[in-house]
């Protein structure tokens, strides 16, 4: 099912892309919740860009963003969300598992099947910016999300594996 | 007897109509004023907490909605707005974002004219609509705006005024009961009371009184009545008195005791109806006492009295029950002979009053007084046909008498030789004598003088 719609602010899918994000953040309780939301971005994002703007706030807390140079930046763990471009299914394994036992929420921008590493998966097109869940790797995470965005992911029409 | 107004029959209420009405109007004041009181005060509390109620929905809806406004999920949003909406009855729902735009809204199929009255009255009682914000991560995203259900509202207008006419209904059954009840209990005194009333006019029975009422007016009214009673039966029995009284001295005369002229003649005219109705005859005597004046003059007013009251005592005593006895005036008498049979009898009658007036008459003082008498007779239908008639004939033959010589009797001139008889004056026997035992009397000849 579309998400999003003609608002006045988020035009672009940069901004869209942006909106949901931070959207799916604001719907996450971290196990310590961080006095400021550190923002990693992995891979060749195409719409990360509006992520990487100033001003952007999660919880009423600062969001800074950063760009991880690979999987085997030592920063990856530090990461409360980290927001990843096209990766290969070995990349995605490896990322799940070195995420393993620290609470990162993971969005995928280019996981069309979201069955590894990515707890969200975006689905950016012509149209609206919408998003899957893997619930299994939402359990797994050491995070938690309010049902009512589970809701709305698990409504996605995209088949969950 | 006086005509009081009186209003036409079929527009005077009957007691019971009034106690019905009375009794009606205060259970129906009675039932309207509570019943308004309830729905006003019911409305009231339903109002507020169906407000509350709305609330409610409208908080739970903008947070089931929170994430689809969050996401901008129109779809998600309608269709949580659809599940809570359906559920709580409400009549429209609105979500609106931060900049008043329209993300979501839903309204139920329109219903009949029912569901149209609901709203009305929801409209109309609720402050429509309750607004809730949508808020996510301390910013406001937008507003759920609710309109409530009036179905409640209504039902509870409905069910108060069928309550309220229930009762209304129940009561006025419970009036017409009562009142009956009263009815009964007023009007059988009354119906008692009237009775007796009625008894009173119609029979005069003035010896009736009202029983006792246990409603105390009615009591009150019965023993004023009652007082009433007493004083027209005593006013009654003395009318009475008086009314008979009056009759005796109007037809008797008050020195001898006997009837007077009217009297008679009143009796001598029923005797003759009667005797011409069956074929009967009369006979009356016209009776004059000699020499009455000589006495009275001689012996004093008093003396004439009790000579005439001794001539009365004597007749009547020589006369029948059924025989009339009566004083003219002065010294003239009638005698109605009711159980005559023949002339002879009559004469027979008319020898013995001569007869007997021959013993003499004590007067106070020692005075001993015999006076004769002259006696006219006429019989019907011999001597005449009416009362007066006979009347005439009599004195005719009385004076005949007394012509002829004092004492005796005849029948009036012209019927004599039909009368038969006569017996002469003769002697002593038709003598008046006046005798003073005592010794002191007078010397004066009185025989020679008359009428």
């Amino acid at each position: 099912m579309p998400a999003g719609g003609q608002t006045p602010a988020p035009q672009t899918t940069e901004s869209l892309v942006t909106h949901m994000v931070l959207g799916i953040a604001s719907f996450t309780r971290w196990p310590i919740p961080p006095s400021v939301y550190r923002l990693c971005l992995l891979g060749e994002s195409r719409w990360s860009s509006g992520l990487l703007g100033p001003l952007l706030e999660v919880h009423q807390r600062p969001v800074v963003a950063s760009r991880l140079a690979g999987l085997d930046d030592p920063g990856l763990t530090q990461c409360d969300i980290i927001y990843s471009g096209p990766l290969t299914e070995d990349q995605l394994r490896t990322l799940s598992d070195r995420l393993a036992g620290h609470a990162v929420l993971t969005i995928s921008e280019s996981n069309p099947q979201c069955r590894i590493g990515s707890m969200f998966c975006l689905t950016v097109g012509e149209g609206p910016v919408a998003f899957a869940v893997n619930l299994d790797n939402v359990a797994r995470g050491g995070i938690r999300v309010s049902p009512s965005v589970l809701q709305l992911g698990r409504s996605q029409p995209k088949p969950q594996p | 007897m006086t005509n009081r107004p009186r209003a036409p029959a079929g527009h005077a209420p009957t007691l019971q109509q009034l106690l019905y009405r009375a009794h009606a109007s205060v259970a129906a004041i009675a039932v309207v004023m509570v019943g308004t009181l309830m729905l006003l005060g019911g409305m009231i509390a339903l109002r507020v907490y169906a407000g509350e109620n709305l609330h409610l929905v409208a908080r739970s809806i903008s947070y089931t909605v929170e994430a689809a406004v969050v996401f901008r999920d129109q779809a998600a949003a309608t269709e949580a707005i659809a599940q809570i909406a359906e559920t709580e009855g409400l009549t429209r729902v609105e979500l609106r974002d931060a900049g008043d735009q329209m993300l979501a809204s839903w309204q139920p199929p329109r219903g009949g004219m029912v569901a149209a009255i609901e709203r009305r009255i929801a409209a109309v009682t609720l402050s429509l609509p309750v607004s809730q914000p949508v808020r996510h991560d301390g910013a406001r995203l937008g507003e759920v705006r609710v309109w409530g259900p009036g179905a409640i509202l209504m039902s509870f207008l409905i069910s108060s005024v069928v309550g309220a006419l229930g009762c209304l209904a129940l009561s006025m059954l419970i009036a017409l009961r009562v009142s009956g009840r009263m009815v009964n209990r007023i009007l059988v005194p009354l119906r008692s009371l009237t009775r007796v009333t009625h008894e009173v006019r119609l029979q005069r029975d003035f010896g009736r009184r009202a029983e006792y009422s246990p409603i105390v007016e009615i009591d009150d009214l019965g023993s004023d009545f009652n007082a009433l009673l007493d004083e027209l039966q005593s006013w009654q029995a003395l009318i009475e008195r008086e009314n008979a009284s009056l009759m005796h001295q109007a037809t008797h005369d008050a020195l001898t005791g006997l009837p007077n002229r009217a009297f008679f003649e009143a009796q001598l005219e029923r005797a003759i109806v009667q005797a011409r109705a069956k074929g009967g005859s009369v006979a009356m005597f016209f009776l004059d006492g000699d020499k009455f004046k000589v006495i009275n003059d001689t012996l004093g007013h008093a003396a004439g009295d009790a000579l005439l009251v001794s001539i009365a005592a004597r007749l009547r005593g020589q006369l029948h029950a059924g025989d009339v006895v009566a004083r003219l005036g002065g010294d003239e008498f009638a005698v109605l002979i009711a159980t005559c049979q023949t002339a002879g009898d009559v004469e027979a009658i008319a020898d013995a009053i001569v007869a007997g007036q021959l013993t003499p008459m004590m007067l106070g003082d020692g005075i001993e007084v015999t006076m004769t008498v002259s006696i006219g007779i006429a019989l019907f239908p011999a001597h005449a046909q009416d009362a007066q008639g006979l009347l005439r004939a009599a004195d005719l033959a009385m004076y005949e008498v007394k012509r002829a010589g004092r004492g005796g009797w005849r029948h009036p001139p012209g019927h004599q030789q039909t009368a038969g008889s006569i017996p002469a004056p003769q002697g002593p026997r038709h003598r008046i004598e006046l005798i003073n035992h005592s010794g002191r009397g007078t010397d004066q000849d009185i025989g020679k003088d008359s009428r």
